[in-house]
């Protein structure tokens, strides 16, 4: 996840918990005991009570304040809608029991309280978050009237019944204000803020993009996504300029901030910022792609003939009664059912030319980055105990070195090979690797160090039989042979008797062993 | 239409036989299937030369690709003995595999939405397919029929039966599960289907859960599902989804014997 302060992270829990507990109270009277208690079953109380908090909040805009008995009354039009068959004086009663309690008479200073946890410099404590919903004011001729709280305003009205978009361009505009007084942990707030902003914006069209691909008639192109996806193409590219230009203020706070706290502040802000911007592009695909998709979907479900499938109801249709049938019958529906589910299978070969042209066509993958083969030091670290040590491989190559040019047979170099007995920590003795080496010479010639003119070590296998004890297969006749260069006069090197590498009999496996 | 629209359409094809290729991860792909949607002709094309090897097309979607069922002619066509050699278990499996999409897809809605995607375990599926036996044989023992095979010719035992005597885990001898036990058979069916890029494993509470692709779905619901259907049809049984008659009974009505008469699998004879 994202580095964050957890002072910062826990501050948004603290605040969104805030908004939460204003919501209890209303939802919580659906639940009281007067509801019971006096009958009031048919009645929705927590939306009667969002519909009080709607008509003081309306009414109380231009300045003008409304009476409780007012509310009162307007709850009781909302209560007549929901049981008609109800009494006017129900309905009134329901309408001041809802007004009282949204004003909580109950308590002395009206404040309903919920405690809250926070963290801060001095560790995690929970403190009572005091809030009201409505308030009694005094109006302009003294009498007591109601207002919305803030806090009403801001989780009642508009968090619930919020327009994304409205709500990203206040959270930038209060980021951009907070940057610019350098008020940053505040900014740090209204960053992870926005960001839980872009979030249900990319939920909102996937969401959308969801529901075009199950059925494009759920969606009116034309009325609605259209304009939509303009403004919120729109819309997102100012976000991002937005987020551009902010993370460039950060930076620039960043050069001239010495305190360390706000240092660190700022690059976690710089970080939210980033992933911001980041979800933009990613909002932006999905924008661009909403179009091609519907496109796609219309022609799919739309233009295209109804599907030939019908709706089989595999339990009822297919499994009951396959499980009455005897095993004989049951296997032929079984088989084509299972053979039509996997659908065809890999064939081996398709078409010779096509691989042929496969394989000499460039990749699409440009780079052709050689690549890395396992290097001295990995051979080094590999676990496996090696079957020769490090003096039976100077011995085997001294022997091999020390070749003379007249040759010298496989048994004999064998022979020399068993002077020194292996260890007791050695499985193979060192005949065993001048066997491998031997037999390493006769198939891989080597032909560039011949080519250059250098002297080289080759082993011909002349039909002799090899009678050794460990051994069989040929007696190669091991000898170091120098040719003239290539290009040195012009003349082939072709008097070598260089035999063609073809398998010797047998070659040199151990008898005892394998 | 050139050479090129040809390379094109049969481009198509071997990339939809290709495993695991898909037109997210080759650019060629996606322009093909792009293409496909875009230009008539081509999807002719593509349907035609598919067709040419007795393969149908059963739907093209950016997310899988071209998805291609097989005819009973095609040689491409897998053979049911490929995936399970051993005759005995034969039966079994085939249930298993059946019994994956009907609890992959328990509801015929499920397979119309694309978004859908089925989860299943292997003792899920074995106590599914076990639940519907055992009730077949309580009705049956209610009935006091006898339906015990005739000696000697096992082919006549029914299915739910042959399932009920396999036990589900068991042990052997070396402490573990015999290879022949149904919940083994399940997982077997499963694997296979993993293999062919029809479902996905994940790691799920206690033992793996299965999860579908796009492309197994298709394939139940365009092709596998209506051949089965026109299986049983032919032998003269057809049955009507008892969810969309409006009551739902525990006990199934015993397959109707006799003319096959209109059957949903009649609509599917396309």
């Amino acid at each position: 996840m994202f580095f964050e302060e957890p002072t910062a992270a826990y501050e948004s829990l603290t605040a969104r918990m805030k908004a939460l507990a204003v919501v209890r109270p209303i939802v919580g009277l659906d639940s009281s005991k007067a509801k019971t208690e006096r009958g009031w079953h048919g009645y929705r109380l927590a939306e009667l009570a969002l519909a009080a908090v709607d008509f003081v909040a309306l009414s109380s805009d231009m300045g003008t304040m409304v009476r409780q008995e007012a509310v009162a009354k307007e709850v009781a039009r909302y209560a007549a809608l929901q049981v008609p068959e109800g009494t006017e004086s129900e309905r009134e009663a329901v309408g001041t029991w809802i007004t009282e309690r949204l004003i909580n008479v109950e308590e002395r200073d009206r404040a309903f309280r919920q405690p809250i946890g926070t963290l801060n410099e001095e560790g995690f404590s929970v403190r009572d978050f005091p809030f009201q919903i409505l308030r009694e004011v005094p109006d302009e001729v003294g009498r007591a009237a109601l207002v919305v709280t803030e806090a009403a305003i801001n989780v009642l009205l508009h968090a619930i019944d919020i327009d994304v978009a409205s709500a990203q361009i206040a959270t930038e505009a209060r980021l951009t204000a907070m940057l610019k007084r350098a008020r940053i942990e505040d900014a740090l707030q209204a960053a992870l803020h926005a960001r839980r902003q872009s979030l249900r914006y990319a939920k909102q069209l996937t969401d959308w993009r969801a529901a075009m691909q199950r059925s494009v008639r759920a969606i009116s192109w034309a009325d609605q996504v259209d304009e939509e996806v303009e403004l919120a193409l729109e819309h997102v590219k100012a976000r991002s300029d937005a987020e551009t230009a902010m993370r460039q203020r950060v930076g620039e706070l960043l050069e001239v901030t010495e305190d360390e706290g706000k240092r660190r502040q700022l690059i976690d802000l710089g970080a939210v910022l980033a992933d911001c911007l980041a979800r933009h592009a990613g909002l932006t695909t999905l924008l661009v792609e909403l179009g091609p998709e519907f496109r796609r979907q219309q022609d799919r479900q739309v233009f295209v003939v109804p599907a030939l499938h019908t709706r089989v109801h595999l339990e009822d249709q297919l499994l009951r009664p396959v499980l009455e049938l005897p095993i004989d019958s049951a296997d032929g529906p079984l088989a084509a059912f299972t053979r039509a589910a996997f659908g065809p299978k890999r064939p081996h070969v398709l078409y010779l030319p096509d691989f042929f042209a496969a394989l000499c066509r460039v990749t699409e993958i440009q780079s052709l980055e050689p690549a890395v083969v396992q290097t001295d030091h990995e051979w080094d670290e590999s676990a496996d105990e090696p079957l020769f040590t490090a003096e039976q491989e100077q011995e085997a190559a001294d022997l091999l070195a020390s070749v003379p040019a007249t040759g010298v047979r496989l048994s004999s170099l064998l022979q020399q090979a068993r002077l020194n007995p292996p260890g007791v920590s050695q499985r193979w003795g060192t005949d065993h690797l001048v066997a491998l080496r031997v037999q390493e010479l006769f198939r891989n010639i080597p032909v560039s160090r011949l080519a250059e003119g250098r002297e080289a070590v080759v082993a011909i296998d002349d039909g002799v039989e090899l009678d050794d004890q460990r051994f069989g297969g040929s007696d190669f006749l091991v000898l170091s042979v120098r040719a003239d260069p290539v290009n040195a006069t012009g003349g082939a090197p072709a008097a070598r008797p260089i035999p063609s590498p073809r398998r010797p009999g047998a070659p040199a496996l151990a008898k005892d062993q394998v | 239409m050139t050479n090129d629209d040809v390379a094109d359409a049969t481009r198509m094809i071997a990339m939809a036989l290709g495993r695991g290729r898909v037109p997210a991860r080759s650019s060629e792909y996606a322009r093909l299937v792009q293409r496909y949607h875009r230009d008539p002709d081509y999807a002719h094309m593509v349907h035609m030369a598919a067709k040419g090897f007795d393969l149908t097309v059963l739907g093209v979607d950016h997310r899988s690709g071209l998805i291609l069922g097989t005819t009973a002619e095609s040689s491409l066509s897998l053979s049911v003995t490929e995936l399970v050699p051993n005759t005995g278990d034969r039966p079994l499996y085939l249930l298993a595999q059946l019994a994956i999409a009907t609890l992959a897809f328990p509801r015929p809605q499920d397979l119309d939405d694309d978004e859908f995607v089925g989860r299943v375990t292997v003792s899920a599926v074995d106590d599914y397919v076990r639940e519907h036996a055992l009730a077949i044989e309580q009705r049956i023992n209610a009935a006091g029929e006898d339906q015990d095979p005739p000696t000697g010719q096992p082919g006549l035992e029914a299915l739910w039966r042959a399932y009920l005597r396999r036990s589900a885990t068991g042990r052997t001898k070396g402490d573990n599960e015999p290879f022949g036990s149904s919940r083994k058979i399940v997982e077997r069916a499963l694997k296979h289907l993993v293999d062919y890029g029809f479902m996905h494993k994940v790691p799920g509470d206690g033992e793996g859960t299965y999860v579908t692709h796009v492309k197994y779905r298709v394939q139940i619901r365009e092709l596998a599902a209506g051949e089965m259907l026109k299986e049983l049809a032919a032998l003269g049984i057809s049955r009507l989804p008892s969810s969309d008659l409006g009551h739902k009974t525990g006990d199934p009505a015993p397959p109707t014997p006799g003319a096959p008469g209109p059957t949903p699998a009649a609509t599917l004879a396309d």
